[in-house]
């Protein structure tokens, strides 16, 4: 798809040049907030000061010794798990139902799947703040995982069916009629191309739910860890906070290297492979 | 899992089968019966319903009305894993995640089948196709013609009573394609496997079938060995779906056994009654381009007028000639490239057009 | 005997006919969907609209005039501002990420190369880093002895820091950075979608680069631009986080007014007003693009 160099007539290589600089700049600018939040976790003041002040761990230890974070971690660890699990069992469901041409209600699936990606999660939380009682439920871990994971079904059902599309339904009919039955089919031949998919969409899950504020602003009692750190950052913005964010940081790191054979670059940026 | 022929002179019957999509009928009333062993070949425009009737003695459709037989049993409720047939798809079909040893010995492996057995006939299968040292690459890994060999190698190895294959060789570049006819044909006379093919190419059709039907809206509308279709087309539809056919308004005289042809052309002959299907006193006359001759002079009952050739086209072993006869172009296909006297033909030469009676078609 | 045996294989070959017509296969996959979907997203709109109109559920019922909450938001000057800056934020961040989006999503489809997969990196940076740590990210460069005030004041272009912090700037250059990502990716989407032969058709045909853009490469890239659009439009219009921390009280935005009418003042059906106020917003921009959309792009729908 890129074009070699030699190829290029002038006002090509002019436009490349300009397109490149904006690129080095939007870069730039997306990176520069996440590098001013580590090496301001560094500084040995009390102050948010640029460029940070001397080097100690001190706002590690703080933000470790700080009891409201460390429940906080562990309450949207547990809620992102169980809300990852439910969207990868809900959104492959979906995909595997919309991959079929006509079906009564496709279009009202469709819009099951799309509506919580576009409509505003701060309605829903309300809303389900007003039903919870209904429900029988408390704010906290149930409502949370279930709430959050409509919208991470909605990420899975995408990138599986962004899985679909180099597809060939032909192989499908292949198997069958080589003798494999449905559940086999499934098993052997669908699931293992699709699986890619999955994987990306249940760890987009996991990220928005760890991440999520509109919702749990409503479903919980302010016990995740992003409200936590938001009603810290209210009260005082210390570098503690730098500390925490910086600890993320390395999280997602770990997250990324772990996941990344399984997260190709080409089905992240929904560029196909001509 | 072999029966003897006795026993099922029908291999496969296909009994008064209609399926419809809306209001389209892909394919409308079709009956047919396959000896074990043959090699039968659909063959028809895009849109005749050949695919579909594959599809459903393969399983993927149902039939609307009909019955499916094999081996004198209704297949109709049978899900495809349940029929003994398997497909060799137009674009493969490979599965992507398995190397070629797995692809091949997939439907072994779902049969649940013991895995020595398995690996044997996966390298049977492989070996026959000419495959071997292939095995552990991936389908995105091979060539076209690999793929292809692939495919054919993988529906083999579950020994289907029935290979279908649908528009097989039809992503292959031409040459690869005519190779592959000759080596797929030898293959399934080889095997003596019963094999049902689909495809919109007449060369590749009698390329490798025993017997080809012709299909048409949805129809059968012609069935038979390809020099039988060929000699006796029924239908104008055959005619001309079976090469390049030239027309010409003529008008007939019933003259009892045979009929007399005249154009205002200069063409004018007597031929025999059972090749028209033409039933008024003025028809057009259909001939083959590759049934067309050239001459120099004037030949005694057909070709009384001279044409002017408008071009020629070399196209290795024959010569394709536009001739244009009075208001008619006629395109002919012949191995000649001189006239009768010798010299090299050239576009605006004067040139007469001869044929043989009996292979002219008349029709309405 | 034989019509026995006929009347079996017809009573099964109705039921597969059933199954044929019916077939039931698509609602057994969505069955988990749309068992959450319902009471976790379905429900809770439905809600929100009932307890706007006719209170009830976490509040009394209301008896009456059905309009009197809506009637109180709209008629208070401060509530009308609420929706005037939410809009002009969403109209203002949108189009902000469409100018930095289009030539980062462009040169990643056209010329990246090698810097393909660092690029797509640098995009999911924002979604992968929580929230939290952007908007400390933010809040070091834009305090008042943060990056910025740090710059202009050694080059001595201002004399005392520039308030940016807790300022609309702030919340500005933040959201566009939260945002972006949701432009770029539809973009890198659409404009991979092009076939690099149209470019080269154009210049062959005489169309100098900036021609070429305008008249082949945008017009393609439309359904990308509009998806784009679409998500980043409706991400602000609903976006708490932002507004609340690095924003200003002088300048009100809809969801952090929800928030504060419901849970901090308890003040439930005016909240549920404003929700359904911001709902409507959504849904009408949602449903006007896509109606557009449909009239721009004819041409989409038929490859």
């Amino acid at each position: 798809m890129t074009l070699a160099k030699s190829q290029l007539y002038a006002g090509e290589r002019a436009e490349r040049r300009w397109i490149g600089l904006c690129t080095a700049f939007v870069s730039f600018y997306l990176v520069l907030p996440i590098l001013m939040a580590i090496a301001v976790s560094f500084t040995s003041r009390s102050r948010i000061q640029f460029p940070p002040v001397g080097f100690s761990w001190r706002w590690y230890e703080a933000a470790l010794a700080n009891r409201e974070f460390v429940d906080g971690l562990v309450m949207s660890t547990l809620i992102a798990t169980g809300s990852a699990i439910v969207s990868a069992l809900a959104g492959t469901g979906a995909a595997m139902a919309l991959r079929l041409r006509a079906f009564p209600a496709r279009t009202g699936l469709q819009l099951l799947v799309g509506l919580p990606i576009a409509l505003p999660a701060v309605v829903v939380g309300l809303g389900l703040l007003f039903l919870l009682p209904t429900y029988g439920l408390k704010q906290g871990l149930v409502p949370a995982v279930l709430s959050h994971a409509v919208i991470g079904t909605s990420y899975v059902t995408y990138l599986v069916g962004a899985s679909f599309a180099n597809f060939d339904p032909a192989i499908e009919r292949a198997s069958l009629d080589l003798g494999a039955s449905r559940w086999q089919t499934f098993r052997l031949i669908t699931l293992p191309i699709i699986r890619p998919g999955i994987i990306t969409g249940t760890a987009f899950a996991f990220l928005l739910s760890f991440d999520n504020v509109s919702l749990s602003l409503f479903v919980t009692r302010g016990e995740t860890l992003p409200l936590k750190l938001m009603q810290h950052i209210q009260f005082i913005a210390d570098p503690a906070i730098a500390a925490v964010s910086t600890m993320l940081v390395g999280a997602s790191l770990i997250f990324l290297i772990v996941f990344r054979r399984a997260l190709s670059e080409r089905q992240l940026s929904g560029l196909q492979r001509r | 899992m072999q029966t003897t022929a006795a026993e099922d002179p029908h291999h496969l019957e296909v009994v008064g089968v209609s399926k419809s999509y809306g209001d389209l009928r892909a394919v409308d009333d079709v009956g047919l019966a396959v000896r074990r062993g043959e090699v039968l070949c659909f063959l028809g425009p895009s849109g005749c319903g050949k695919t579909t009737l594959l599809n459903l003695i393969a399983g993927f459709e149902r039939p609307d009305r009909g019955e499916i037989r094999l081996l004198g049993q209704r297949i109709n409720d049978k899900p495809p894993n349940r029929r003994p047939t398997a497909m060799v798809f137009q674009s493969y079909a490979l599965f992507p995640h398995m190397s070629v040893a797995e692809n091949v010995g997939y439907g072994l492996r779902v049969r649940g089948e013991r895995a020595d057995v398995t690996a044997a006939r996966t390298t049977e299968c492989l070996d026959l196709l000419k495959l071997s040292g292939l095995e552990k690459r991936y389908p995105g890994e091979l060539s076209g013609g690999q793929r292809q060999r692939v495919a054919v190698a993988r529906a083999l190895a579950v020994r289907p009573e029935i290979l279908l294959l649908d528009e097989a060789l039809s992503a292959l570049d031409k040459n690869l394609r005519e190779s592959m006819q000759v080596e797929l044909s030898l293959l399934l006379r080889e095997l003596g496997i019963t094999a049902i093919l689909v495809t919109h190419d007449q060369r590749e059709a009698f390329a490798l079938a025993d017997r080809v039907v012709v299909m048409n809206a949805g129809r059968i509308v012609q069935d038979g060995r390809p020099s039988d279709l060929y000699a006796n087309p029924k239908s104008e539809f055959v005619l001309s779906f079976l090469g390049h056919v030239n027309r010409l308004a003529v008008s007939l005289v019933d003259r009892g056994r045979t009929l007399a042809v005249e154009a205002p052309e200069g063409i004018a002959f007597e031929c025999s009654r059972q090749r028209s299907w033409a039933r008024a006193d003025r028809g057009t006359l259909c001939l083959r381009s590759t049934d067309i001759m050239v001459a120099g002079k004037p030949t005694e009952v057909h070709g009384r007028n001279p044409g002017t050739l408008r071009l020629g086209s070399f196209l290795g072993s024959t010569q394709r000639y536009v001739v244009e006869l009075g208001a008619t172009e006629f395109v002919l296909e012949t191995t000649e490239s001189r006239s009768s006297d010798g010299r090299m033909l050239q576009a605006g030469d004067k040139v007469f057009l001869s044929f043989s009676p009996d292979r002219c078609f008349l029709t309405d | 005997m034989s019509t026995i045996a006929l009347g079996e294989t017809d009573i099964r070959s109705r039921i597969w006919a059933w199954l044929d017509r019916w077939r039931p296969e698509p609602l057994l996959w969505s069955a988990p969907l749309v068992v959450i979907s319902v009471p976790f997203f379905i429900l809770p709109l439905v809600a929100i609209i009932w307890v706007s109109f006719f209170g009830g559920l976490v509040t009394a019922p209301r008896t009456g005039n059905f309009l009197a909450s809506y009637w109180a938001i709209v008629s208070e000057g401060y509530y009308l501002s609420v929706y005037a800056n939410t809009l002009g934020t969403a109209v203002g961040v949108t189009a902000l990420t469409f100018v930095l989006g289009f030539p980062l999503a462009y040169f990643m489809v056209r010329w990246a190369g090698p810097w393909l997969p660092w690029l797509i990196w640098i995009l999911y940076l924002p979604i992968i880093v929580s929230v939290v740590v952007r908007v400390f990210g933010w809040m070091v460069i834009t305090a008042d002895r943060g990056l910025i005030n740090q710059i202009l004041v050694s080059l001595t272009l201002v004399d005392r820091p520039v308030r940016l912090l807790y300022e609309i700037e702030a919340m500005t250059l933040a959201m566009v950075h939260r945002y972006l990502p949701l432009m770029v990716l539809p973009l890198v989407n659409a404009i991979g979608k092009i076939d690099m032969s149209m470019d080269r058709a154009a210049s062959s045909l005489g169309a100098g680069r900036m021609r070429v853009m305008t008249s082949i490469t945008l017009p393609l890239a439309l359904p990308g631009i509009f998806a784009g659009t679409q998500l980043v439009f409706a991400s602000v219009l609903s976006d708490f986080v932002m507004p609340s921390l690095l924003g200003t009280t002088r300048f009100p935005m809809m969801a952090p007014a929800i928030f504060e009418q419901s849970v901090q003042l308890l003040n439930w059906m005016p909240a549920a007003a404003i929700a359904s106020v911001l709902l409507i917003f959504v849904v009408a921009y949602l449903l006007l693009t896509t109606l557009t959309y449909r009239r721009f792009t004819r041409w989409a729908a038929l490859g």
